[in-house]
């Protein structure tokens, strides 16, 4: 039991570091990147390689700090996006629990989904104005989600091999 | 479904979502300097001034890989600039010794003393839209607040528009959410800097609000204004590259080219104090018929 609880507090450490390292990685490459004129989507395929291989609950806390980083990064009031995450979190893990097994086929669904809503609602209400919207969508998006698809498969798989490594959920209640 | 709403999950949620929608009505109320912003920021910071030192670190071994020829090429271009710099540098004395009688005919102020300035490096960027917005790793812990001008050592860049306790959020020039009053350096006429989604994607900006008949040319330099005390006056932006007339929002505007590349910055300054700060120009009688 006592070696289980630290493997879960490990697991749990090692996504709270995994998210702040992307987190940074997202900002700097985007940052030092600029003259490609790109933005690179990384927190989301990795929020989303997390919830899928966690229960419900912890997807939703991992949601939370997904959604808190994404608010802090666009310099928005704390909370929207984090509300949003964590409603999916909750439902990532519940699909992957009780509906199907997580496989990369749902990871690169979900993640594109997660990227299309995000930039869809960031760039319309930045702008205010649905003609200048569409072409803008029409130029960037896909150049974003394919830049941004390089991660899926990593993250993924990095995810799946930590829940592996540090046990599943099931072991909490042996 | 019924069951559901009643179930300890849904209450989880419930109240997780209630907090966190109490969390964003705080920080909207208090949008600078609050202490939820400040707790992430001190985390956050440390690992973008990790990640920003190890990109800069290894950028600077990336020129290892450069193909030879490449080199040779760029080491023909750097003798034939040495070459025509030694001939500029002979002028350049000239201009200095001219430059410094005019200076003492004048009486001008070769240096503005009054100037405070923090040194901050970009450690990422703000807007998936906006892409020249970025952040930097100093915030109200280093004195820096809302407002206070960034700079490079090729001129202005932007603004503070957010601070956080050690990180602050910079709106550029080249921002549609950037207004700036500025001033032509040989026409003296002023107008307002604001950015365009269209020009920003070419590292340009403009001038808004120029006259019909502006005496404005190509090529002349554009410096802060300095008028509202928000910024301090003649600090160097950039130069117009042509002038034009905005159909849409019914203005003439002057398309300036910034002397900063703002889209490739790695560090700026900030400054956060200087003479007359705060304090507004109010143009005397002469002015004002003018």
């Amino acid at each position: 039991m006592q070696r289980n609880r630290k493997k879960i507090i490990t697991r749990y450490l090692v996504y709270a570091v995994e998210l702040l390292f992307v987190y940074a990685l997202e900002q700097i490459l985007a940052s030092r990147l600029g003259f490609c004129g790109l933005y690179l989507f990384l927190l989301i395929p990795v929020f989303v390689g997390i919830s899928l291989f966690e229960c419900e609950n912890t997807g939703m806390f991992f949601g939370i700090l997904t959604g808190i980083l994404i608010d802090y990064g666009y310099g928005s009031g704390i909370g929207i996006w984090a509300v949003f995450f964590c409603i999916v979190g909750y439902f990532l893990g519940v699909l992957s629990n009780y509906v199907v097994r997580a496989n990369i086929l749902i990871e690169i669904f979900v993640s594109a989904f997660l990227i299309l809503i995000v930039y869809s609602f960031r760039t319309f209400f930045k702008l205010w104005d649905f003609s200048t919207f569409v072409i803008v969508w029409k130029e960037d998006f896909w150049k974003y989600l394919l830049a941004s698809a390089s991660i899926f498969v990593p993250a993924f798989y990095f995810n799946r091999a930590i829940s592996y490594r540090f046990g599943g959920d099931e072991e909490i209640v042996e | 479904m019924r069951s559901f709403f009643k179930s300890a999950p849904f209450k989880l949620i419930l109240t997780v979502v209630t907090v966190l929608l109490l969390v964003l009505l705080y920080t909207k109320i208090f949008p600078d300097n609050n202490f939820i912003e400040n707790g992430i920021s001190y985390i956050t910071v440390q690992f973008q001034r990790g990640m920003a030192w190890l990109f800069d670190k290894s950028g600077d071994y990336m020129h290892v890989f450069r193909e030879k020829e490449e080199l040779q090429s760029e080491n023909e271009i750097l003798q034939r600039e040495i070459s025509r710099l030694r001939d500029k540098t002979i002028d350049y004395y000239n201009l200095k010794e001219e430059n410094k009688s005019l200076k003492n005919l004048y009486g001008m102020k070769e240096k503005d003393d009054s100037l405070k300035f923090v040194r901050s490096d970009v450690i990422g960027k703000s807007d998936t839209l906006d892409s020249s917005n970025f952040i930097i790793d100093r915030g109200s812990d280093d004195g820096i607040s809302v407002g206070d001008a960034v700079i490079t050592d090729k001129g202005f860049v932007g603004s503070v528009c957010k601070v956080s306790a050690c990180s602050s959020y910079v709106r550029t020039i080249l921002s549609a959410d950037c207004k700036v009053g500025v001033i032509g350096v040989e026409s003296r006429e002023e107008g307002v800097l604001m950015g365009n989604l269209n020009f920003s994607k070419d590292g340009l900006t403009r001038m808004a609000f120029i006259s019909a008949q502006s005496p404005i040319k190509n090529g002349e330099i554009i410096v802060t204004g300095g008028i509202g005390g928000m910024y301090p006056k003649n600090l160097k932006i950039g130069k117009v590259t042509k002038t034009s007339y905005d159909e849409h929002d019914s203005f003439y505007y002057a398309v300036v080219e910034p002397f900063q590349n703002i889209k490739e910055l790695k560090s700026v300054y900030v400054i956060n104090d200087f003479e007359n700060k705060g304090k507004i120009e109010i143009l005397n009688s002469s002015d004002t018929e003018k």
